[in-house]
């Protein structure tokens, strides 16, 4: 319980402590600050590059025990910690699980409903370019030359 | 609640904790809220000069509330 012993009660009945974001990464802090913005006004502020002052202005009310709420802060840091660490390390199987789940679910398209099996088809269809006329072969280049 | 004399405020943000970006939301979503008349930097800081006809600690903590609130929503995927 290190950090928590730095708590201290601020005017406004507000509780600051500092956090090291050596241990804790400051995504961590802003999400575990995020939990806790419906009771309090959250200020965040760098002390220094590798610290950062955190400070609960409770909206209505006193704060009973500062020890307490800070503790439940340093708890939900934890918690923020270790998702993030679980969402790191589980990132390439979440991936491959969600690739995969696209995967199957790509339309597989049935060539027979379609026609293209009929290997005669495009031979039925041959495009009448009224532009150029090039489906009667008026020059003759289809014909056989031996014929 | 919306006091009739309207306050004058500065509120200061940290670029190491937010980024700009987030700043820019926050402030378009307070854009009822605050008449931002003035936005000086200096080293790390930012500092909106607003003038608010709300309660000024209340714009403060709020605003500072919602830049966690973008912040963790910008993120989201992560």
């Amino acid at each position: 319980m290190i950090p928590v012993s730095d708590t201290h009660r601020a005017p406004n009945n507000a509780v600051t402590f500092v956090l090291d974001l050596r241990i804790y990464e400051l995504d961590a802090v802003l999400r575990a600050a995020y939990r806790f913005v419906d009771g309090f006004y959250v200020d965040l502020r760098m002390k220094d590059p590798h610290s950062i002052q955190v400070r609960l202005c409770p909206k209505s009310g006193e704060v009973s025990d500062e020890r307490a709420l800070a503790g439940e802060f340093h708890n939900e840091l934890l918690h923020c910690v270790l998702r993030r660490s679980v969402l790191r390390e589980t990132k390439g199987v979440r991936e491959m699980i969600l690739g995969r789940a696209l995967f199957g679910a790509l339309v597989d398209l049935d060539e027979r409903s379609l026609g293209l099996s009929d290997p005669n088809r495009l031979r039925h269809e041959a495009p009448a370019d009224s532009m150029t006329g090039y489906a009667k072969d008026a020059a003759g280049i289809a014909r056989d030359w031996f014929q | 609640m919306k006091a009739l004399v309207p306050s004058h405020l500065v509120l200061d943000v940290d670029t190491r904790i937010y980024p700009e970006e987030v700043l820019e939301n926050v402030l378009v979503a307070f854009r009822g809220v605050l008449e931002v008349s003035r936005v000086e930097r200096d080293g790390w800081w930012i500092m909106i000069h607003a003038v608010s006809h709300f309660d000024v600690e209340t714009v403060r903590g709020e605003f500072s509330n919602y830049m966690i609130y973008a912040f963790v929503t910008s993120r989201a995927q992560d």
